[in-house]
């Protein structure tokens, strides 16, 4: 429930663990990495947190939260500005502009905005990998990665209403 | 609600599962007894899949050095035998006694292995595009008589009379194929193959999509075009013999490889005879002796034998599709 | 869940089916790759699709030299050392599978597909 736009101290930490939290995703899907077709693609299972930031914070903090997580992503695990660094940061902006416009059309469960979330990260993969690679032939890789998307999508968005409805019967509750 | 959810999970887990363990596809093409031979085989694992097409590849070259007439590899292949004729006993490569055991438990006359100097003339005439006199063909057929070798499995050798010479190209190339796919099925890793040696096919294990092995028979007068298709299932070889693959033409008279012992000529009345039986090895003697064949006999031959099914088209024209092959063989259009 | 939710669900499912639909039938033989191999090893390996116009190739063999050209449809000898000529007059080879070779040399021409949308398994020839 964003307050103000400047940043609580409160929030500041909340969301400190919360980008642990989206790290340590991120640690899990690397171990699948080598099944990827493409270097820096991944499942996108971080953007649960990603989803409960947006709804908790707002799309503003949420955006400052998604490029601390993609510098500290490119710091740990793909170096800043190599190709695979490049496509996970194309994912990234790429779904979270969509997420951020699904959710403040307030039609859409989190569960959609997960899908939608998981659709379009994919999409901006492949549209940044062809730019690089300057060749349309990884379009062949979409359909798989769709697929693949449609079940991450639903559960980082099931997973991200889980937690949100627990935090408001929580606040509701006290 | 909760149905659809779990639904939903499950099938979305499977569809995951699916994309992940797909099976991958490896081959490799060489040249061995003077063919190309293409070895394709399917799994998960790549580096497995390389490692057992190229075992398979050593045991086929193994079999091309022990098999070949024309050039010597190891002291005690096809080459150093043929050396030895008039001699006395020979003791052979183990591969190369087994091979020629087999070919001699079968008994059909249109099979001679014998027939090397037979088919020297014919390949020195090939090259100078002439047809070779009934004498020199006849002086060549007395060096191919049945005594003209014998075998002695307890000692392992082969006595090979004076002037005698073997050939093995009718069933050498589809030994090398059913050895291939053997070493093949050693490999665990390997869910499926497909081993394509110089009209020799061999298929084990299906492919991922369950759907039977699609093998097309060219067409015996165009090469762009096929006779048919046939829908293999595991374990099965396929072998053609055709006066289409080696030949060369003199006043118009097609003179090809596959030799009748009888007449020391090449065989006629048939273009393309096709075998489908469990071994590729038995596909390839099969596919030569119904070649060779007149027709009539030819048939009552794949209908009275147990695991043997056949294509064969005559010089008329016409094609035999014998009864096994109903389902299993559609011509082309 | 809302509705809205279940909306987006059959829509990226069908969206994904479509994409699975369209690379079947897009398999097709635009994507020629030419496959060069001497001795058994690939020594050329071009995407026919991006070639502009007819390029020489020369494959340093045991008796001298084989001369390949190809374009954006297929590739063929154009001379070789070997005895026989057999590759030579094998002529220009374009379609997926068609191979050229030189037995004496160990050279071999390959046109291959990377997407294997192929009717059969194999052809015996």
């Amino acid at each position: 429930m964003p307050s103000s736009n400047k940043l609580a101290l409160r929030e500041l930490t909340q969301m400190g663990i919360l980008l642990a939290g989206a790290i340590a995703l991120r640690l899990i899907e690397n171990t699948l990495s080598y099944l990827m077709p493409l270097p820096g693609a991944h499942l996108g299972l971080a953007n649960c947190i990603t989803i409960i930031v947006l709804y908790l914070y707002g799309p503003k903090k949420a955006f400052l939260f998604l490029t601390a997580r993609i510098i500290l992503v490119g710091l740990l695990f793909t170096g800043l500005l190599t190709p695979g660094f490049l496509i996970g940061l194309g994912g990234a902006l790429f779904s979270f502009l969509i997420m951020a416009l699904g959710s403040s059309l307030a039609v859409l469960s989190p569960v959609g905005i997960g899908l939608l979330g998981a659709f379009f990260h994919n999409v901006g993969q492949i549209l940044v990998a062809m730019i690089l690679m300057h060749t349309t032939a990884l379009l062949s890789y979409l359909p798989v990665l769709i697929l693949l998307g449609i079940p991450t999508g639903f559960f980082t968005g099931f997973l991200a209403k889980l937690f949100l409805d627990r935090l408001r019967s929580y606040w509701e509750n006290k | 609600m909760k149905h659809f959810f779990t639904s939903v999970m499950i099938i979305s887990s499977l569809l995951i599962t699916g994309c992940f363990f797909q099976q991958k596809e490896y081959s490799d093409t060489r040249f061995l007894m003077d063919t190309l031979i293409k070895i394709t085989v399917y799994g998960q694992d790549k580096k497995a899949l390389e490692t057992a097409t190229t075992e398979a590849f050593k045991v086929f070259k193994q079999i091309a050095d022990a098999t070949d007439s024309y050039e010597g590899h190891l002291e005690d292949d096809l080459y150093a035998l043929n050396a030895k004729a008039g001699k006395g006993p020979f003791k052979v490569n183990p591969t190369l006694l087994d091979l020629l055991t087999k070919t001699e438990a079968f008994h059909h006359k249109q099979i001679n292995l014998a027939l090397g100097k037979v088919i020297a003339i014919w390949q020195a005439h090939g090259k100078t595009k002439t047809v070779p006199s009934k004498e020199e063909i006849q002086t060549a057929l007395t060096t191919a008589k049945p005594d003209a070798f014998t075998i002695n499995e307890v000692d392992g050798t082969v006595t090979l009379a004076p002037n005698a010479s073997l050939d093995l190209g009718a069933v050498a190339k589809g030994y090398g194929v059913e050895a291939a796919a053997n070493e093949l099925k050693k490999h665990p890793e390997v869910e499926a193959a497909l081993v394509n040696g110089g009209g020799n096919i061999k298929v084990i294990g299906t492919k991922k999509d369950g759907k039977p092995w699609r093998i097309g028979i060219q067409d015996p007068r165009d090469n762009q075009k096929l006779l048919g298709t046939l829908a293999l299932t595991a374990n099965m070889a396929v072998a053609t013999s055709g006066d289409y693959q080696r030949y060369y033409e003199v006043n118009g008279v097609r003179y090809h490889h596959i030799i009748d012992p009888a007449t020391g000529f090449p065989a006629r009345g048939t273009i393309s005879a096709t075998a489908v039986t469990t071994s590729a090895y038995v596909a390839d003697y099969y596919s030569t002796l119904l070649f060779v064949l007149p027709k009539e006999e030819a048939i009552k031959l794949v209908e009275s034998t147990d695991d043997l099914e056949a294509v064969i088209k005559d010089d008329q024209g016409n094609i035999y599709i014998s009864p096994g092959l109903k389902d299993k063989f559609s011509l082309a259009k | 869940m809302r509705k809205a939710d279940y909306l987006v669900l059959v829509a990226l499912v069908l969206i994904a089916a479509l994409g699975y639909g369209l690379l079947a039938l897009r398999g097709n033989s635009s994507n020629k790759i030419l496959i060069i191999k001497h001795d058994n090893a690939i020594v050329e390996r071009i995407a026919l699709k991006g070639v502009q116009a007819e390029t020489k190739l020369s494959i340093p063999v045991k008796d001298g030299t084989i001369k390949i050209r190809y374009d954006k449809n297929g590739a063929w000898v154009e001379s070789s050392p070997c005895p026989d000529k057999i590759c030579v007059h094998q002529g220009k080879i374009t379609k997926p599978g068609e191979t050229a070779a030189c037995v004496p040399e160990k050279v071999l021409l390959a046109i291959e597909e990377p997407a294997k949308e192929a009717e059969h398994d194999a052809i015996i020839k």
